[in-house]
């Protein structure tokens, strides 16, 4: 997009042209950074929930003064017979009939309009905030879910609402695996979506990745600091997953590390302190092709300090490490994983780690992984503080 | 029973035509030429303001449909 930036810059100057940057992505921020590093000065508008109903990106598109698409497919070598011989120049009649409006609009979160309405719920999501997004779930699941009964889209906007619940003040220990869920069942309705399709993929195993999604944000951040900008913040974080480069390699054992607590002697987390999240995010290849292909899972573990009872790491006594034991016949990088320690005694920050899986060939599903956590962690900044284990189980569908 | 058939196939050859020869006509929601872009009202980035392309009519506009990945 930046060639995009510079070829248009003299007729958004001159008034000619209007730039308007529309994106897909789930998270407003990362793409906000982009736009800062690379000095973008047109609006970026955010769609998460694909209500433009692309179904790839990018797209660069001519639109006239009536809303009617007259180019498509802009090629940024040929801004000057396309763009500005051939659609600038021309002169357009206007269309017969109106455009329609918008379904979703901000001033559906009034109180006068019907809040049961999907597309309340939707602008429930965009303009509401974290408090609106249990009701606005809740108005979701009650036009049904059903992945059989449910328009595609409709599954697909409802992962988006899941996984923006998971990222907020309001987030719940499923609402990452649903939202996935949700996701892969829409686009199994519709396998030629690929901005669907990236959805899974930002967050699944590198066999499945097309590209890496986010490992320009640690060069971004360093360019504008060295120029004297403070980057924008990331408000989530990035996953391992998202910064993950392709491969066309499985999983290859590379440790011989033991399990740490074989004998079960470090006492159980009963009053579950640290709640541990689970998710799988599965190889998209079943969605649309003609033969599948071998499987392969990135799974996510979240685990999150109760804040309630003011639960802290305790750092100094040692990392958090999280073993991982695979069904028969699957491979695993390693099982061993220890988190990295951040600076300070005590902390309070949810921890992630994702790893990949590949299960043995011609496997369809379901499976379930099982492992444990083993952390040291105090009740309050002056409480007891404990070395306790908490085991896990990742349920993988096919 | 040919000459009806060769009659009826001219007729639908100059309605074909007709519609060709109106670029003015655009009848669907879409992202191919001819189509309305979807008219949507989102919010930018930041959240701070709220846009709705209908709001542009009469000006020429650029839609560039990105990621940042």
């Amino acid at each position: 997009m930046p060639v995009w930036h510079a070829a248009t810059e003299g007729l958004r100057e001159a008034e000619e042209l209007i730039v308007i940057g529309i994106t897909q992505e789930q998270h407003p921020e990362r793409c906000r950074l982009f736009a800062q590093w690379q000095g973008f000065e047109w609006p970026i508008l955010w769609d998460p929930l694909n209500l433009t109903g692309a179904s790839a990106v990018p797209s660069v598109l001519a639109v006239d003064e009536f809303g009617v698409i007259r180019k498509a497919r802009l090629d940024s070598r040929r801004v000057e017979d396309e763009l500005i011989g051939e659609f600038l120049a021309a002169a357009f009649e206007a269309p017969r009939e109106e455009a329609p409006g918008p379904r979703v609009l901000r001033s559906m979160l009034g109180p006068e309009v019907d809040s049961t309405g999907l597309e309340s719920a939707y602008a429930r999501l965009l303009w509401g905030g974290s408090s609106s997004f249990d009701a606005a779930i809740g108005a979701i699941e009650n036009h049904g879910l059903d992945a059989n009964a449910a328009d595609a889209a409709s599954l697909f906007r409802a992962g988006v609402a899941y996984r923006m619940r998971h990222d907020s003040d309001r987030g719940r220990p499923t609402d990452f695996q649903r939202a996935l869920d949700l996701w892969s069942a829409a686009l199994h309705r519709d396998p030629n979506q690929y901005i669907w399709r990236r959805r899974i993929q930002q967050y699944g195993p590198r066999l499945d990745k097309p590209y890496p999604f986010y490992d320009w944000v640690a060069r971004a951040q360093a360019d504008l600091r060295a120029r004297g900008t403070e980057p924008v913040a990331l408000r989530v974080p990035l996953t391992g997953a998202e910064l993950a480069q392709p491969s066309n390699q499985y999983p290859i054992r590379q440790d011989g590390s033991q399990a740490p607590d074989p004998q079960r002697r470090i006492s159980a987390d009963g009053e579950r302190l640290i709640a541990i999240e689970t998710a799988a995010a599965v190889h998209t290849a079943s969605a649309g092709a003609r033969v599948r292909q071998r499987a392969s899972v990135r799974v996510h573990l979240a685990l999150h300090p109760d804040a309630e009872a003011d639960v802290h790491w305790t750092n100094e006594a040692g990392p958090t490490v999280v073993w991982v034991a695979v069904p028969q016949g699957w491979q695993i990088e390693r099982n061993l994983f220890e988190l990295p320690l951040p600076e300070g005694a005590l902390t309070g920050e949810v921890r992630l780690l994702d790893f990949e899986l590949s299960p043995p060939e011609g496997w369809e599903g379901p499976a379930k992984v099982r492992g444990y956590a083993l952390y040291f962690v105090c009740e309050g900044a002056g409480g007891e503080c404990l070395y306790r284990r908490q085991d896990f189980v990742v349920p993988i569908s096919g | 029973m040919a000459q009806p058939l060769r009659h009826a196939f001219s007729i639908l050859s100059a309605i074909t035509l007709l519609c060709a020869a109106s670029p003015a006509r655009a009848q669907r929601i879409g992202h191919e030429v001819g189509n309305f872009f979807p008219d949507v009202e989102l919010p930018t980035l930041d959240g701070k303001q709220t846009l709705r392309l209908s709001s542009f009519r009469g000006q020429r506009l650029l839609l560039i449909e990105f990621a940042s990945w």
